[in-house]
């Protein structure tokens, strides 16, 4: 292991950084958090007072490059590929919250920028760094459920994070809705378990603006069929059903959500699946810290990124094409008609 | 065209009244939010969103320029509501607005709430309750219109329709085996469905007394709590069975146990009690006091130091296993607040006639349901996994 630590530049002073990726960085002991930047340099001042830092601060990335070896992009969405451009331009490595850009064409361009400048892009993907995906995956790899024939993801919460910025309010700034908000994190899971749709549909409640509402259907060569349910007006049960040959499979939304399996031969029962022995992340792990910690073994190991610039252009692709078919999904009720 | 501002347009009544609005498109609207994480059901239709912080007064005086109507629906803690709506009234009378619209509760006549009409006697409430704090609300703007506002304030019982967060709580309480149906339902619903609300609403900016009277808003039905929990088994995911209980035994669960009294030898025992000193020992200094003082104890001999501890923790409690009935006694509760609320006032003053019926709102209800759930899709068995 190197024993150079990673000089790490923080961009984007809202609440993502102040409650996951700051606290993360500050808890790797190869990390030195040597500049945080935000637009409104009060409020990176303000993070750098939280936490006690002597970090410079500043309005934009291009004032401090002679101070940092990497950075963490946790602006909104229509920002990050001109930050990520700039900063693998220099030579800086990059960790950009999810989606890796608003557009396909965008997140190509920033592939483009990072293998011309050899430095590290990963994608903050943070929820495949649970054990309980790293799980899912291998047991889902082996067959150990017999063949796969439909899944469905649901998540939803009526509202909920409040970005400062308040970039979630127009499409303009977020890319879309909540699919592009909180849809994400499956699509890119998906991804990673099953590869690329090859039909694909949605419904969506935007009316102009971005959709708080989604149903989307997708269909594979296999004959795998699959759906997911997104809402930011509206409470569900997260999680994701998987329906294989010889049961139901269910795991919650949660760094620590049990993998529970229901056979369907016995369908009054159900199992708990964890990992023999040590697990790849430690049991109590936050995500987001062994997401940094990853990072960070790129930037100073050469290892490999857990997720790819590839991957994060790959989850765009789908998403866009899934705007691209979108349909109104009907609320008609209002306008019920009377019972008999 | 007049121009209305929403206060709490990403809630419940807020975002129905501005969609309601935004379709009709004879008003211009100013959705008023506090923060934009809840306004999602506002941003989809690509709307100007006005950001205001009714405590801080910051965001106000532009959410307020040429104003006509001011409707208040907001919501929050005790204190947020309080202090909101006193800023609220200060600046809608800066900005000489035409009338206020404040919305209220029926739990401003007590719990229950007997009020056959908006005349029938007040009671006086602590405002730790919701409805001593909207009874504190009520006599803000009272106190405001005789001081020259235009006022009006609509009395809504609990309002159903798509959206709904006490129907929602309610399949809630259902679906998790909680709920306990008394009387065989027989005690009367009163609901007001939301469409309804905004109906009253958009006539109260006009029509009726300007001296912050009250109007009774419902749906005017005589609907039952069997009509209604039935409806909402429709929609139960769950294999739980319904629960009956009698009125005496509904009563007698709901009955508040006193509070108990504070005194110093009480507090002394807190202080000294093994959680605390469990706490005050992650502190270097507080650990070593800690052990001094039961090294001391402990020299005392075992019949001393038992006595004392007792005398601290008392003796070892056994929990009881609870037997009969396990339901939640604050929703089932709700079926003693028996009583009808008159309409008329708010029919022949505001001209105010329900548009939606109890049927058609449940209806709606259940189709939003369904729809947003996706349970009455294709993935809907697989769904229903993460119910259960």
């Amino acid at each position: 292991m190197n024993k150079k630590k990673l000089r790490l530049a923080i961009i984007g002073a809202g609440m993502i950084s102040q409650g996951s990726h700051l606290p993360a960085a500050l808890g790797s002991s190869r990390v030195i958090v040597t500049a945080i930047i935000d637009p409104m340099v009060e409020r990176a001042n303000s993070m750098a007072r939280e936490y006690g830092l002597k970090a410079t601060t500043a309005k934009d990335i291009s004032e401090v490059f002679d101070q940092i070896d990497a950075v963490v992009i946790a602006t909104p969405n229509d920002s990050h590929a001109a930050i990520a451009i700039t900063s693998l331009s220099n030579g800086k490595s990059v960790l950009i919250e999810k989606p890796l850009a608003m557009s396909t064409k965008e997140g190509e361009a920033i592939m483009v920028a990072a293998e011309k400048s050899g430095a590290v892009l990963a994608v903050g993907y943070a929820t495949r760094f649970r054990n309980n995906i790293v799980c899912l995956k291998k047991l889902l790899d082996r067959g150990h459920f017999g063949k796969v024939r439909r899944f469905v993801n649901c998540f939803g919460s009526p509202g909920g994070w409040s970005p400062m910025s308040g970039y979630n309010l127009t499409k303009d700034s977020a890319g879309g809705g909540v699919l592009v908000v909180s849809g994400t994190h499956f699509i890119d899971r998906m991804l990673h378990f099953w590869g690329m749709p090859d039909k694909v549909s949605m419904l969506s409640d935007s009316k102009g603006g971005p959709e708080a509402n989604c149903h989307c259907t997708f269909e594979y060569e296999s004959g795998l069929r699959g759906g997911a349910i997104f809402s930011k007006t509206t409470a569900l049960p997260g999680g994701t059903v998987i329906d294989t040959e010889s049961g139901i499979v269910m795991l919650g939304e949660f760094d620590d959500s049990e993998i529970i399996f229901r056979p369907h031969n016995a369908p009054d029962m159900e199992e708990v699946i964890h990992q023999k022995g040590k697990t790849t992340y430690p049991v109590d792990a936050d995500s987001f810290n062994m997401q940094m910690d990853d990072f960070v073994s790129a930037c100073l190991d050469g290892q490999e990124p857990m997720v790819s610039c590839e991957e994060g252009v790959q989850s765009l692709r789908l998403i866009e094409r899934l705007y691209d078919c979108a349909e109104p999904l009907p609320e008609d009720w209002f306008t019920q008609e009377e019972s008999v | 065209m007049s121009k209305v501002a929403i206060f709490g347009a990403s809630g419940f009544v807020g975002a129905t009244l501005a969609e309601r609005m935004l379709e009709k498109g004879e008003h211009e609207i100013v959705p008023v939010i506090r923060s934009p994480g809840n306004a999602w059901r506002l941003s989809r239709h690509n709307m100007d969103l006005c950001q205001a912080d009714l405590l801080s007064g910051q965001g106000m005086d532009e959410a307020l320029k040429g104003v006509d109507y001011v409707i208040n629906c907001t919501r929050g803690s005790n204190n947020d509501m309080l202090q909101g709506l006193s800023k609220l009234i200060k600046a809608s009378k800066q900005h000489k607005v035409k009338r206020l619209v404040h919305l209220s509760s029926v739990m401003v006549f007590g719990d229950p709430p007997v009020a056959p009409t908006e005349d029938s006697p007040i009671v006086e409430q602590s405002v730790e309750t919701y409805g001593g704090v909207k009874l504190k609300q009520d006599k803000m703007v009272i106190t405001a219109a005789k001081e020259g506002l235009s006022a009006s304030i609509l009395v809504p019982p609990n309002i159903s329709g798509p959206y709904s967060d006490y129907l929602l709580g309610l399949l809630g309480t259902i679906n998790s085996g909680e709920f306990a149906l008394m009387d065989n339902g027989v005690a009367p619903s009163n609901l007001v469905d939301v469409q309804n609300l905004c109906q009253a609403i958009e006539l109260a900016m006009t029509e009726g007394r300007n001296d912050a009277s009250r109007y009774f808003i419902t749906d005017d039905e005589t609907t039952t709590w069997s009509d209604m929990i039935g409806d909402l088994q429709d929609l139960q995911v769950t294999e739980t069975e319904m629960m009956s209980i009698s009125r005496s035994e509904l009563e007698q669960a709901v009955i508040e146990p006193p509070a108990a009294k504070g005194s110093i030898g009480l507090s002394m025992k807190h202080l000294v009690s093994s959680h605390i000193r469990e706490a005050l020992r992650k502190d270097p200094l507080w650990e070593k006091f800690d052990l001094t003082m039961r090294g001391l104890v402990a020299s005392m001999g075992s019949k001393i130091e038992d006595t004392l501890r007792l005398s601290i923790e008392g003796e070892a409690l056994v929990n009881k296993r609870k037997e009969g009935l396990k339901f939640n006694a604050r929703i089932c509760g709700q079926q003693l607040r028996e009583g009808r609320h008159s309409i008329a006032r708010a029919r022949s003053e505001l001209g105010y006639s329900p548009e939606v019926s109890y049927r058609q709102s449940m209806d709606n209800f259940k189709t939003w349901y369904q729809r947003l759930h996706a349970l009455d899709g294709k993935f809907a068995d697989m769904l229903r996994q993460l119910y259960s």
